[in-house]
C-alpha cells in the first residue's frame, strides 16, 4: 500500500451564472501521491486546486473519474478516518474557544476526552497556539484562524494530511513554522498533500510537484526531476589570464559579470570543454564550473505561457 | 456520540450567539406585561395571561424554528464549516439529522423556560389552580407544531435561499392553521371541484390546528391519551418526510 491517493481521469463542470454556462473547472485530472511524500499542488489561482482537494474529499462530485485512497474507493466513509483537511480561507464556529473547537472536531472521530485532554494542548502548541485555549474563535486573527484550521486536521491523528493553501495569511515566520512542521510530519511518517501557489513552498520542501493550469494536471514529477531535467548551461567562473582569452570565450558563450579579476561565464552544456581550453591556454584559473538549473519558477512561467 | 456532539454545538452556537437571549427577554416582557393589566376579573385577567402566554410561546417557538431553521444548514455552507465536517467520517445524512435536533432541543429549552415562568405568574401570582395535565398537553402539542416547522424550514433551505425559505415557511404555517376552517367552508361550497381541491389539500399538508390546545386551559378540559398519540404520530409523519426529503436534496449537492 505505498499509494496514499490515485487519481485518475478526474473531470469536473460546474454551472454557473443565470444561464447555467458550463465552466470546465477540472479535466482528466491524474496524480498519485506515494506513502510518506511531501506534494506540492501547485496552480495559479482559479486552477482548480480547490475543486480537486474537495472532489477528494466528497464535498464535491466529479462528473467523471476514479479517486482511490489508500487502496480504497474515496467515498467508502472509513478512509476519512486517517484523513486530516484543512480548508483554505477557514471559517469556523465564532463562538466555540479553540478549546471547544478542538474538542468539538476529536468528537466526531470519537476520541475519548481522557486523550482530547493530552492530544489539544499538545496540538495547539505544535501550531503556535498554546495558551490561546479559551479564547473564542470570533477574536482569532486570520493566520491564527489559519493555524487553528491546521490543528484541527491533526486531531485523530492522520496519516494523510490534505491541506487547502495552509500558508495563506500568514506573515514569513508564520510560513516558515508551517513549513517545519510539515517537514516534522514528513519525519513522523505521514503524507502531506498542500495546494499552493508560491513556488518557495514547493521549492523548499516538496518531494513531488503537480503543476495544474486552467483545470489540466501539466507536470507531475519529483522536484529534483523538474528541476533538473534539461539544463543545458553552466556558469564558469575564472580568475586571471591574458587580455585576449576573454574576446575568444565571446565567441562561445556569454561573458556575464567582470568584478576584479573574477569573471562569470555562461556557456551550454556541450561548450564546456572548449572553453576550459581557452581558458587554461590563455593562462587562466577555473574556480568553479556549476550547472545552471531551472528554477522552478521558470518551469511554471513557460507552462503558464503555453 | 458524534452525532450528540454536532446537536450539542448547534445549541451552543445558538445559545452564545446573544439574539436567543433577546427573544427570551422579549417574551418574558410580554407575559408581564400581562400583569399590567388592571381592574379585571379575576377570571379575565387568567384568561388573558393564558392567551397572551401561550401566544407568546407558540410565535417565538415558532419563529426559532423558521429563522434558525432557514440558517441552521445554510449557514455551515455559507461559512464553509460544514466542509470540515462532512469530511470527516460523518455521513451527510448523520449532519442533517445531528443538526435538527440540536435545533429542536435549542427551542425546546427555550419555550420550556417560559412555559415554567408563565405556570409560575398563573399559580403565583394570579392564584390560578393551573390544570395540570391540560396545560401540559397544550404544551406538548406546541413543540409537535415546532417540530413540524423546524423540519419545513430546513427542508425548504436545502434548496432555497434563505429569504425564499423563511416565506415559504411563514406561508406553509400559516395554510397549516386555515386548513380546517378551509375544509369546514369547502363543505358547503357548491364547486365539487373546489372541495376536491381543498380535500387534496388537506390530507397533503398537516393541519396545524390538531394541536392547537391553548383554550383548554382556560375551560380546564383534557383531551383523551389516544388523541394524543394519534396527533403525536402524525407530527413525526410530516417531520421525518420533510427530514427525509431534505437529506435527499443534501446528499446530492455540491459544497461550494
Ligand atoms: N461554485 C462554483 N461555481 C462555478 N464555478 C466554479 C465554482 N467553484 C469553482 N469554480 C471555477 O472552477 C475553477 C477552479 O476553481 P478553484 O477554486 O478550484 O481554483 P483554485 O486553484 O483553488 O484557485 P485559488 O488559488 O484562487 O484558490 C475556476 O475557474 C472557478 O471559476
Ligand atoms: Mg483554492
Amino acid at each position: 500500500m505505498d499509494n496514499i491517493l490515485e487519481i485518475r481521469g478526474l473531470s469536473k463542470t460546474f454551472r454557473a451564472g443565470f444561464w447555467l454556462r458550463k465552466v470546465r473547472a477540472l479535466r482528466d485530472v491524474s496524480l498519485t501521491v506515494r506513502e510518506n511524500e511531501i506534494y506540492g499542488f501547485l496552480g495559479p489561482n482559479g486552477a482548480g486546486k480547490t475543486t480537486t482537494i474537495k472532489t477528494i474529499l466528497g464535498l464535491i462530485f466529479p462528473d467523471s473519474g476514479k479517486i482511490t485512497i489508500m487502496g480504497k474507493d474515496y467515498r467508502d466513509i472509513s478512509t476519512r478516518r486517517y484523513i486530516g483537511y484543512a480548508p483554505e480561507q477557514p471559517y469556523f464556529y465564532e463562538y466555540l474557544t479553540a478549546y471547544e473547537f478542538m474538542k468539538f472536531y476529536g468528537s466526531l472521530f470519537s476520541i475519548p476526552s481522557s486523550e482530547l485532554k493530552r492530544r489539544i494542548p499538545m496540538l495547539l502548541d505544535m501550531v503556535g497556539l498554546g495558551g490561546k485555549e479559551s479564547l473564542q474563535l470570533r477574536k482569532f486573527s486570520k493566520g491564527m484562524l489559519q493555524r487553528i484550521g491546521l490543528a484541527q486536521a491533526l486531531i485523530n491523528d492522520p496519516k494523510f494530511l490534505i491541506l487547502d493553501e495552509p500558508m495563506s495569511g500568514l506573515d514569513p515566520i508564520g510560513r516558515r513554522e508551517i513549513r517545519d512542521l510539515i517537514l516534522a510530519l514528513k519525519k513522523s511518517g505521514k503524507t502531506v498533500f498542500f495546494s499552493t501557489h508560491i513556488l518557495s513552498d514547493v521549492e523548499m520542501i516538496c518531494d513531488k510537484v503537480a503543476i495544474i493550469i486552467e483545470g489540466e494536471i501539466r507536470k507531475e514529477a519529483s522536484l529534483s526531476e523538474l528541476l533538473s531535467i534539461d539544463y543545458n548551461e553552466v556558469e564558469v567562473v575564472f580568475k586571471g589570464g591574458n587580455k585576449s582569452i576573454k574576446d575568444d570565450l565571446k565567441k562561445i558563450g556569454l561573458l556575464m559579470k567582470d568584478i576584479d579579476d573574477t569573471c562569470y561565464m555562461l556557456v551550454s552544456k556541450s561548450d564546456i570543454s572548449k572553453t576550459v581550453d581557452v581558458i587554461r591556454l590563455g593562462g587562466g584559473d577555473i574556480l568553479s564550473i556549476i550547472p545552471k538549473r531551472r528554477t522552478l519558477e521558470d518551469i511554471f512561467i513557460k507552462e503558464i505561457n503555453c | 456520540m458524534r452525532l450528540l456532539s454536532i446537536a450539542l454545538n448547534t445549541f451552543k452556537e445558538s445559545i452564545r450567539n446573544k439574539i436567543l437571549i433577546g427573544v427570551l427577554l422579549f417574551s418574558v416582557l410580554i407575559i408581564i406585561s400581562t400583569m399590567a393589566l388592571v381592574q379585571l376579573t379575576i377570571g379575565q385577567w387568567m384568561k388573558i395571561t393564558v392567551d397572551i402566554g401561550m401566544g407568546a410561546i407558540s410565535l417565538f417557538g415558532n419563529l426559532m424554528a423558521v429563522f434558525l431553521g432557514i440558517n441552521l444548514v445554510a449557514k455551515e455552507i455559507d461559512r464553509k464549516t460544514v466542509y470540515t465536517i462532512v469530511s470527516k467520517p460523518i455521513k451527510r445524512y448523520e449532519f442533517i439529522i445531528s443538526k435538527y435536533i440540536g435545533l429542536l432541543i435549542t427551542i425546546f429549552i427555550n419555550v420550556a423556560l417560559m412555559f415554567v415562568i408563565l405556570l409560575i405568574i398563573l399559580k403565583y401570582y394570579i392564584s390560578y389552580e393551573v390544570p395540570y395535565i391540560g396545560t401540559i398537553q397544550a404544551f406538548y402539542l406546541l413543540l409537535l407544531e415546532f417540530m413540524i416547522i423546524s423540519a419545513i424550514a430546513i427542508f425548504f433551505s436545502t434548496f432555497s435561499t434563505p429569504i425564499m425559505s423563511a416565506a415559504f415557511s411563514i406561508t406553509f404555517w400559516f395554510i397549516g392553521h386555515l386548513l380546517s376552517d378551509l375544509k369546514f367552508w369547502s363543505m358547503k361550497s357548491e364547486s365539487e371541484g373546489f372541495k376536491l381541491l381543498i380535500n387534496t389539500v388537506y390530507y397533503l399538508l398537516p393541519d396545524l390546528e390538531l394541536l392547537n390546545l391553548k383554550s383548554n386551559i382556560v375551560y380546564q378540559i383534557t383531551v383523551d391519551m389516544k388523541y394524543i398519540l394519534w396527533v403525536s404520530c402524525y407530527a413525526l409523519m410530516y417531520s421525518v418526510l420533510l427530514i427525509a426529503a431534505s437529506i435527499v436534496v443534501f446528499e446530492k449537492r455540491d459544497f461550494k
